[in-house]
């Protein structure tokens, strides 16, 4: 019976089926696409929403302080300003950024800034100059005198993501409406009627692309651009078209007009700045206007909105004439659309096109950043330096920076130069040198060298090459015996041998003629050999590697005597910070790198400050800086005045076995400079740490007249100043002893006898 | 039209108005500095500070000659840095002080100043010693040093 009631089917029961069927189908197809557009509704959240780009990590040097009766390299500043992105012109500056060099004057309009404890307004200023001296520094509008002026800090590097996009991100909210306008007017002037796209250019673009076979034409609406943009690969097929169209009606449902608008312009791509992308408005106002995208004119704005379509093709720089005419393009369209009026399209018309100075940074201090990047590794993972636009602001000072490179590598070329047979015809393996420069009173890193050119070897040789000091170590064996031994002390500088494991060890002095007795102040002033070992086996060595240890310098325990002339071995950053006690009073400083970290929305979320720690006395440090003077005014260090160095600096030459490494450190209570001399395999450089290393110091501070006080250090309590009989070595009878000098004393080891060679007759 | 066409029309409405409900609010980036923020250094209020001691010449201090650019240039910056400590920001203070010791390390204002700053922060290590290097500084001005030993009393009491 059921078999045949089945084949009795009338056709309505068929057409029935058929409904089902079909509805089934349907439903199933709405239900697949709803779960799709569920689907988009979440990525479009992830990649549009929250954190919606990624924005690298930028790196500032230290801001710059200029005050009046300041010193200054006007070439250094004037080459800075240029890096600041000031332009010159050969008006009075009227618009920041500009900047006009006379002889005797130096004419600004500051850029606003802001970092975490300094806000710059926009200003003129004006520099007087006399010679190398600031004589004043006005506000020009107001006629206020300005005791201190704080230069921005320079933008050092990026810490790019794969997609290596420089971003800056604006808020539509606070735009000028010419600036909207002028992008609407080209882009899609029907943005705020339209839900995602028009259906009549949409239709019209079906039916060419349908002639012609293939996608031709988008129909595109700003949304339609952004959904277009959420792929990160071009394709033109009618597959990805309807994608883009679901995703732009998403994206119009999701999110207001205005937040459409300002995804689009932070999202799209404004052309390349080297080789990196300039990814959004705020970006390609700063790069090719030097401006907040709020202080663009109408004719700049009309420039960038006519960029968009192909920003290379229409880039100020590279096709000005082209740019021109598409910017000429925009501001009709904006008058036709009724938001440009017509006086003002005259204006902006007339406008010539400026773009700003193009600045295609290479990466400045690389070493410095390797360091750097390893200090900030501690803290943040390299996706979060990439991604998440943090601002880092550092201690370096761009002018030393640069000077340093200059002078390593005039140094190193003057010195293959000299000897040839130093050249190498391997760049891999050149003659190579470090430099380190630091605040010592604060531990500051100002510059950094890590060898003569990046390109060829990134190794760190600053931070990371561990090398013998030689006798830049004498000065820590000569303050552990301060205890004991005043300067006027003899120490005996006669060759001896000591036996070490079984081994007879007799340590040489660098001449042959020296002396059989020296002073404690000659022994170190001429880095006799003999002397030092002497007094550090009378001071014991354990002491001496104790004090080594209390500086952070490496010695093998149990200490070889060896040590005494700096056996053991240093990084150059090691031994600059050990020295920089000598020129704090006694306290060792951190090696600062980083000073504050701010996150995108302006919050500090890393300070560091100078973090001191100490070590010795100011008495005592005070006594070696003292000593260390002398090396310089009568010692292995006395070339530097020959050099052009006439103000007080407290110094040690360093020269290893067969001259593999040859060392300077000076200082004065400002600024403390490291250079070392070497090859990496170790080879000899047939050079003295007097002859290789300090005229690269040299050179390198006659061309920081900022850092040059010609200050001394202050005498601190426990130091005391005698006269000295010059024959017998004891206090002076005043006015008896025929010859006489004046010496430091550490109160306690002060010479307490009087002169027994030159009794005063009795005044009565 | 059958009930079950109704129900699974329905259900794929309500799929489809769940794919776009949860319109979000776009979290706004902040402005590259659209605006100018506000001046840092703020207008100070009554000073907090026990003691104000008068700015000394470097005299008194490394230099014993007359107040050079960069004493004054440091004296400066010690002045705001002191606003900075009145107004309860001695991290943004400590910063200014730090300028102001690399440009003159002789002024023993700085130093004093530092002291004060690691103080209000609650790091007496630091403070003590930065109380020591004023001292160093001021050791032949009288109203200095009674100030900076009223200045380490403050300390130790906190110790």
């Amino acid at each position: 019976m059921k078999k045949r009631r089945k084949k009795n089917k009338t056709p309505k029961q068929w057409l029935n089926y058929l409904f089902y069927i079909l509805v089934s189908i349907t439903a199933l197809a709405i239900a697949a696409t709803a779960i799709y557009l569920v689907f988009l509704s979440r990525a479009i959240d992830k990649r549009f929403s929250g954190r919606r780009w990624d924005i690298p990590s930028r790196v500032y040097s230290d801001t710059t302080l200029l005050y009046t009766g300041q010193r200054i390299n006007r070439a250094l500043l004037v080459e800075k300003l240029g890096r600041l992105g000031y332009r010159e012109t050969s008006h009075p500056p009227g618009r920041q950024g500009e900047m006009q060099l006379t002889s005797s004057r130096i004419a600004l309009y500051l850029h606003s800034f802001h970092t975490p404890i300094y806000n710059q307004k926009e200003m003129p200023v004006q520099i007087d100059l006399q010679g190398d001296r600031v004589e004043a520094i006005t506000n020009p509008e107001t006629r206020a005198r300005l005791p201190l002026l704080e230069l921005e800090p320079e933008e050092l590097m990026l810490y790019y993501g794969p997609d290596r996009e420089r971003r800056q991100l604006l808020s539509v909210r606070k735009l000028p409406p010419y600036v909207v306008h002028a992008v609407l007017a080209v882009e899609d002037h029907d943005f705020y009627k339209h839900h995602g796209f028009v259906l009549k250019g949409y239709l019209r673009a079906f039916w060419v692309n349908l002639k012609a076979g293939g996608i031709q034409q988008g129909g595109s609406t700003i949304t339609l651009q952004l959904a277009k943009n959420y792929f990160l690969t071009p394709e033109r097929t009618y597959r990805r078209k309807l994608k883009e169209l679901l995703i732009a009606l998403v994206l119009e449902y999701k999110f207001s007009k205005t937040d459409i608008l300002e995804i689009y312009l932070n999202e799209i791509y404004w052309g390349q700045r080297g080789s990196a992308a300039v990814s959004g408005m705020a970006e390609a106002a700063r790069f090719y206007f030097d401006k907040e995208v709020s202080k663009l004119s109408v004719a700049e704005a009309a420039t960038l909105a006519g960029m968009i379509q192909a920003p290379n093709l229409y880039s100020p720089y590279r096709h000005p004439d082209a740019c021109l005419k598409r910017r000429n393009v925009v501001l009709s369209a904006m008058r036709q659309w009724g938001w440009l009026r017509t006086d003002k399209l005259e204006g902006a018309m007339a406008t010539p096109l400026k773009p700003a100075a193009y600045t295609a940074k290479g990466r400045q201090a690389p070493h410095f950043m390797d360091y750097l990047t390893d200090q900030l590794m501690e803290l943040y993972s390299p996706e979060t330096l990439k991604t998440e636009g943090l601002s880092i602001y550092t201690t370096i000072d761009t002018q030393v920076q640069s000077v340093v490179e200059e002078a390593l590598s005039k140094g190193l070329a003057h010195l293959e130069n000299s000897y040839p047979e130093l050249k190498r015809s391997d760049p891999g393996k050149q003659l190579q040198g470090a430099v380190i420069v630091m605040q010592p009173k604060t531990g500051y890193i100002i510059a950094m060298s890590g060898g003569r050119d990046y390109g060829t070897s990134q190794f760190n040789r600053a931070a990371h090459a561990l090398r013998q000091p030689g006798s830049a170590f004498k000065p820590f064996v000569f303050l552990t015996a301060l205890d004991s031994y005043s300067p006027i002390d003899t120490l005996s500088n006669e060759p001896q041998t000591y036996m070490i494991d079984g081994n007879p060890w007799e340590p040489k002095n660098y001449s042959e003629n020296a002396p059989p007795e020296v002073t404690f102040r000659m022994a170190l002033a001429e880095s006799q050999n003999i002397a030092t070992v002497n007094l550090a086996y009378a001071v014991g060595l354990e002491n001496v590697a104790d004090t080594a240890r209390a500086f952070h310098l490496p010695v093998s325990k149990p200490p070889y005597p060896s040590m005494a002339l700096g056996a053991m071995e240093v990084a150059p950053l090691m031994l600059a910070r050990a020295y920089c006690a000598f020129a704090a009073d006694g306290v060792l400083p951190f090696p600062l790198s980083i000073k504050n970290v701010v996150d995108e929305t302006g919050t500090v979320i890393e300070s560091r400050h100078a973090l001191i720690e100490r070590l010795i006395n100011p008495a005592k440090a005070y006594m070696v800086s003292d000593l260390l003077r002398s090396v310089v005014e009568v010692g292995t260090a006395r070339s530097l005045k020959f050099r052009g160095v006439d103000w007080p600096v407290a110094g040690k030459t360093g020269t290893t076995n067969d001259s593999r490494d040859a060392w300077f450190v000076g200082y004065t209570p400002n600024i403390l400079a490291l250079v070392w001399v070497g090859f990496d395999d170790g080879e000899s450089i047939h050079a003295s740490g007097s002859s290789a290393a300090l005229p690269i110091w040299a050179d390198l501070m006659k061309r920081l007249p900022q850092y040059v006080s010609g200050e001394w250090f202050a005498v601190p309590p426990g130091v005391e100043k005698h006269s000295i009989c010059l024959e017998s070595g004891q206090l002076a009878n005043d006015g008896c002893c025929p010859r006489t000098f004046q010496e430091l004393f550490l109160t306690g080891v002060e010479q307490t006898e009087t002169c027994g060679l030159h009794d005063c007759p009795s005044r009565f | 039209m059958s009930p079950c066409f109704k129900t699974a029309f329905t259900v794929c409405l309500l799929l489809l108005l769940a794919g776009c409900v949860g319109k979000v609010a776009v979290p706004l980036p902040e402005p590259s500095g659209t605006t100018p923020p506000p001046v840092t250094v703020p207008t100070p209020p009554e000073s907090t500070l026990p003691e104000k001691p008068a700015p000394t010449t470097p005299e008194e201090t490394e230099t014993p000659q007359l107040p050079t650019p960069r004493a004054l240039a440091s004296l400066e910056l010690s002045r705001q840095a002191q606003l900075l400590i009145d107004a309860g920001k001695p991290d943004e203070a400590i910063r200014i002080l730090e300028q102001a010791v690399n440009l003159h390390p002789g002024s023993g204002e700085s130093y004093y100043y530092l002291a004060e700053a690691w103080r209000r922060k609650g790091n007496l290590s630091q403070a003590l010693e930065y109380n020591n290097l004023a001292a160093i500084r001021f050791k032949n001005n009288p109203e200095w040093m009674s100030r900076i030993a009223l200045q380490k009393k403050r300390i130790d009491r906190l110790r």
